[in-house]
């Protein structure tokens, strides 16, 4: 029985958001303005977060993702930088603008629970959509949730062999110094050698790569789903 | 309050929907690629996918690298030639929406010499695959 043909399998977890906020912040040109939320739960969460330039968010970007810039190779490729990061106690979302124009950036902010965690959580359903379930969608089931070993060598590689047979959808964070930070940006060079890290995906495994200037010891949390 | 990762399905908390879209895209870097000294090239395909308010999630995979990458902004050096030369450039590749239906995928080569780079390396093809998923906003 293929998981993938179904809205939800009992056989796979879906996925379970236990932090939700959103909000919006002006950023004048060619600067940037953090804005820090404390989250109140007793662990750190693995957050994401999505922004729009329109609060009725139709055109949603991921962190950092965006609008391109004229020149995106001298600097930022995008014109605006989102990006979360959490600890302990506070989340803190990074926004730098790169246009000469003031900018007012919407936030939306959610998060997973580690699965090194295992703890209560307030429900968050009544600050989602109407329907937490509606069988118009396909909903994410989770094959694996994990965290690799802490290192402390740049370049050094970890393998998550999931042997699904294909390329699956997978959410990856990294953590320095009890700081989590949301990963998409990859910067990498087809010699093997490696300036930025990079998550490999194929039908088999998935391939963690971290990075060549590596300050502290890091580890990375992933969620691979069944969902290609 | 309840532990959420003791239930495989719990409708006490939001959730993440896939609503079911995915697309390709793929642009080509010709070996005849010739830059103009100080000028950036690029080229771009720009594809339909997902519903109004959809986040995409991208892997990218290059002919010269033939593994797939998780990411929305890939970047990678090439060797071209320059004054004759060998001369390395970055290959920037960016999946991004371009509209709240539309993602585009481009591939940037910035010339950081005073002359015209060309490439050396044949031509590269740079693919993208994207689904789209709806936040627990939506």
């Amino acid at each position: 029985m293929d998981a993938r043909n179904f809205s939800i399998s009992s056989d796979y977890p879906i996925d379970k958001v236990i932090y939700m906020t959103s909000g919006s912040v002006t950023i004048s040109g060619y600067n940037y303005n953090d804005v820090t939320i404390p989250h109140g739960l007793p662990f750190t969460p693995l957050t994401t977060d999505i922004y729009s330039l329109t609060p009725s968010f139709d055109t949603s970007y991921e962190y950092n993702s965006g609008p391109v810039q004229t020149d995106p190779l001298l600097s930022s490729p995008f014109l605006y930088n989102t990006g979360s990061e959490s600890d302990s106690t506070n989340i803190t979302l990074r926004h730098t603008n790169n246009s000469p124009s003031s900018v007012t950036i919407y936030y939306r902010v959610y998060g997973f629970m580690p699965s090194t965690v295992n703890e209560e959580a307030a429900w968050t359903a009544s600050v989602a959509d109407n329907f937490v379930m509606n069988s118009d969608y396909n909903y994410t089931k989770l094959f694996d949730a994990g965290v690799t070993a802490y290192s402390d060598i740049p370049d050094s590689i970890e393998t998550i062999n999931h042997n699904l047979g294909y390329r699956p959808q997978v959410m990856a964070w990294s953590e320095e110094s009890s700081v989590v930070y949301s990963r998409n940006f990859t910067s990498l060079y087809p010699d093997g050698s490696n300036d930025g890290g990079a998550i490999y995906i194929d039908e088999n495994s998935i391939i963690f790569q971290r990075q060549f200037f590596l300050f502290n010891a890091s580890r990375l949390h992933y969620r691979i789903y069944i969902d290609e | 309050m309840s532990r959420p990762e003791q239930f495989t399905i719990n409708t006490d908390y939001a959730t993440i929907k896939n609503d079911g879209a995915n697309n390709s895209l793929s642009v080509v870097v010709p070996s005849s690629v010739s830059v103009a000294g100080g000028t950036i090239y690029s080229v771009s395909d720009v594809v339909s996918v997902g519903s109004v308010s959809s986040n995409i999630r991208a892997q990218v995979w290059s002919s010269k690298d033939d593994r797939w990458v998780l990411g929305a902004a890939v970047s990678y050096s090439r060797m071209g030639i320059a004054s004759g030369s060998p001369a390395s450039y970055e290959v920037l590749v960016t999946v991004t929406r371009e509209s709240s239906t539309t993602v585009r995928l481009t591939a940037f080569i910035r010339n950081p010499y005073n002359v015209t780079l060309t490439g050396a390396s044949g031509t590269e093809t740079i693919h993208a695959e994207v689904r789209t998923f709806l936040s627990p906003f939506v």
